[in-house]
């Protein structure tokens, strides 16, 4: 392998982030080409932790911005200080000043930084995390695409902001809704997929040292037999990693069904789900781990 | 000989590039800012391996997960075009300018054999516009080349069309005679031919009913097979009614009766709004059965043409696919994936219809419209 996706595999791995080359891959070209990366993949995969990481590996600001539906550009890139201007057109008249010009009125003091305008006007690389870009209205996406491409935001009234220094822009969506074609061209993509027995179990590991190898491995199993039934929410990486905090937490240290049972809620987050589990799956599951429960 | 690392980048970026086109036509929207990034990355990275190079291409010429599958499909395809050694002649006009590629992918492929001055004199001077490569699949066949490879098709129906039928029937008069018939009947006057009984050949009764996938994943195969049938409607040798689908289905008998093919397909593009749409092979099934129940007769041959990938209900499909097989005197199923080396139907709805096949043929180039054409021919 590419000995520079060892060198950020290794690094992140410091981070507490277990990566593959894929991840390896994208996170090298995003920050070598400039370009924002579009994570897509299953909920509690670790799409908003590569965000995280990033910042902390680059020792930088990570500059979140939440989507939601009706999110505007007022909330995300900029805002003109109304009061302040209100404030200032009063304080003028009363003054008997003329100096006070339209220009004056939109300069950078009257300019509220909101968070991509933020990443753009920041002294050094940050990380700017668009998460969950889906939840987002389509016409949101189009306010981006200057921004994505150019590292630049265009206002009307003031000029155009170009970046000193291209943050790293990352992009996350759960596909409750297809991206436009305009978006999904200016970014890399990265699909990650729910994770192997082995990444799973390292990164178990890695997150509830406590735990011990016998009893880390029976989780996973259980976990990864979980998740190949038919569920209506199946758990992500996330959940597992919760599971085995909760099972250790609350004291279980074999896989049998009350431990099971009563830490159920942290895995399953659907009522139907939690039916069926207690009902049928959670029998043949344990007897899937296969004495795991004995381990 | 060995290659170079600028040799290497060059082959690497030809091969990019090939990449990229040929995923636009299999539907996959590559704009020119993905090619550019590949083409980047490719720069950036220098040294490769297969796993490091597909990863590139996941990072960069695709923005969903969908497109992976064709991505994969289309990086094999093209890997397998590289790695088979050339014919001596050269396949196609494009071919013929790109003889210095072709030098090169002999080398990437281990074929340390260059081609001498004198061979490639011979490969130009056998250079023949209406040569085409029966065993080519559909998608590499370039633009300029199509209208011979439609040609090409086009022969394949007309001798199919032609083959004579061996079936007779009594005559009043004309055809030949029928010498057995008329010693038979000679027996009552003592063995004296009063009188000769004549024969004429019979057309065969198979009704065909093809269904047609026109879906994203389908479009390229589907050019062709429509040209294939219609071609077989023209020469009015056999009955088919003919239908296309995507996410729903529409027949198309009325439309083969235009004069010309492209004619056909502009029509056929008017009245059919779902080309490159998703697919729904259950439910285009399902309309087979209840809106156009009567042309499906136990006579009956139903030809599908289809990748298998459903984007419908699975269960629906399974049920329409035992309905239609209890119907019909036979189902073939063409898959034009089936050409490639190590497929096996597991698209979940191939994996679904599969059982209810007669018989499972691949459809992706001229050999396989061949066989398919002798499959479907009279056995006599």
């Amino acid at each position: 392998m590419n000995d520079r996706y060892q060198e950020i595999i290794a690094s992140l791995r410091r981070c507490d982030y277990v990566a593959d080359t894929d991840i390896a891959t994208s996170l090298f070209l995003a920050e070598h080409l400039n370009r924002p990366i579009l994570i897509e993949g299953e909920a509690g995969v670790g799409k908003t932790e590569i965000a995280r990481v990033l910042a902390n590996l680059k020792n930088t600001e990570l500059i979140r911005l939440q989507c939601y539906e009706g999110l505007d550009f007022n909330a995300a890139l900029y805002e003109w200080n109304y009061q302040k201007q209100i404030m200032s057109i009063r304080l003028n008249e009363l003054r008997g000043n003329t100096e006070l010009s339209i220009g004056d009125l939109y300069s950078e003091e009257y300019l509220l930084h909101r968070p991509i305008l933020k990443a753009l006007l920041a002294k050094q690389r940050t990380v700017l995390l668009l998460d969950e870009i889906d939840r987002a209205d389509e016409e949101f996406e189009a306010l981006l695409l200057e921004t994505l491409s150019e590292y630049q935001l265009t206002i009307p009234e003031f000029g155009t902001i170009r970046a000193e220094h291209a943050p790293y822009v990352i992009l996350t969506s759960n596909r409750t809704r297809e991206l436009t074609d305009a978006l999904r061209r200016r970014c890399l993509y990265l699909w990650i997929p729910y994770p192997s027995f082995q990444k799973e179990l390292e990164v178990i590991q890695l997150k509830v040292p406590a735990i011990g190898e016998a009893f880390a491995i029976a989780v996973t199993t259980f976990v990864q037999a979980l998740r190949r039934e038919k569920l209506n929410k199946v758990p992500g990486l996330s959940e597992a990693i919760d599971w085995a905090r909760a099972l250790q937490a609350t004291g279980v240290c074999v896989l049998e069904r009350v431990g099971v049972e009563s830490t159920v809620g942290v895995l399953l987050k659907d009522r139907q789900d939690v039916k069926t589990f207690r009902d049928t799956l959670l029998g043949t599951l344990l007897e899937k781990v296969g004495g795991g429960d004995r381990l | 000989m060995a290659a170079t690392a600028s040799d290497n980048l060059k082959i690497t970026t030809d091969f990019s590039l090939r990449l990229c086109a040929l995923l636009r036509q299999s539907g996959v929207s590559v704009g020119s800012q993905q090619s550019i990034a590949c083409m980047q990355a490719v720069l950036l990275l220098e040294v490769f391996n297969e796993g490091e190079l597909k990863g590139v291409y996941r990072a960069t010429l695709i923005n969903r997960k969908q497109d992976m599958y064709h991505l994969d499909r289309a990086y094999d395809l093209l890997m397998k075009d590289y790695l088979t050694p050339r014919s001596e002649k050269a396949e196609d006009s494009e071919e013929r300018n790109r003889k210095t590629v072709i030098a090169k992918t002999r080398e990437y492929a281990g074929v340390m054999a260059p081609a001498t001055d004198e061979e490639e004199q011979v490969r130009t001077e056998g250079y023949s516009a209406r040569e085409v490569n029966h065993q080519k699949d559909f998608r590499l066949v370039s633009r300029r080349s199509m209208p011979d490879y439609v040609s090409e098709l086009e022969r394949i129906a007309r001798r199919y069309a032609t083959i004579a039928r061996r079936k007779t029937k009594r005559a009043k008069r004309g055809g030949r005679v029928d010498l057995r018939a008329s010693i038979r009947e000679s027996v009552k006057f003592d063995g004296e031919v009063m009188r000769l009984r004549f024969k004429r050949k019979v057309p065969t009764h198979s009704r065909f009913v093809v269904v047609c996938d026109v879906s994203g994943s389908m479009e390229i195969y589907g050019v062709f097979l429509l040209n294939f049938l219609y071609h077989l409607h023209r020469l009015r040798k056999i009955r088919v009614e003919s239908f296309v689908f995507s996410t729903y289905l529409q027949s198309l008998t009325k439309e083969f009766r235009s004069k010309n093919f492209p004619e056909m397909l502009r029509n056929v593009a008017m009245h059919f709004t779902g080309w490159s749409g998703g697919t729904k092979i259950g439910a285009a099934i399902e309309s087979l059965n209840e809106t156009y129940a009567t042309s499906v007769t136990p006579k009956s041959t139903v030809i599908i043409m289809s990748d298998g990938w459903d984007t419908g209900d699975i269960a629906l499909l399974d049920r329409e696919m035992s309905r239609l097989r209890r119907r019909v005197k036979s189902v073939i199923w063409i898959n034009p994936l089936k050409g490639e080396l190590d497929y096996e139907p597991l698209a979940m709805g191939m994996a679904a219809a599969r059982p209810y096949c007669d018989h499972f043929i691949a459809g992706h180039n001229i050999e396989s419209f061949a066989e398919f054409a002798r499959l479907i021919g009279p056995r006599d």
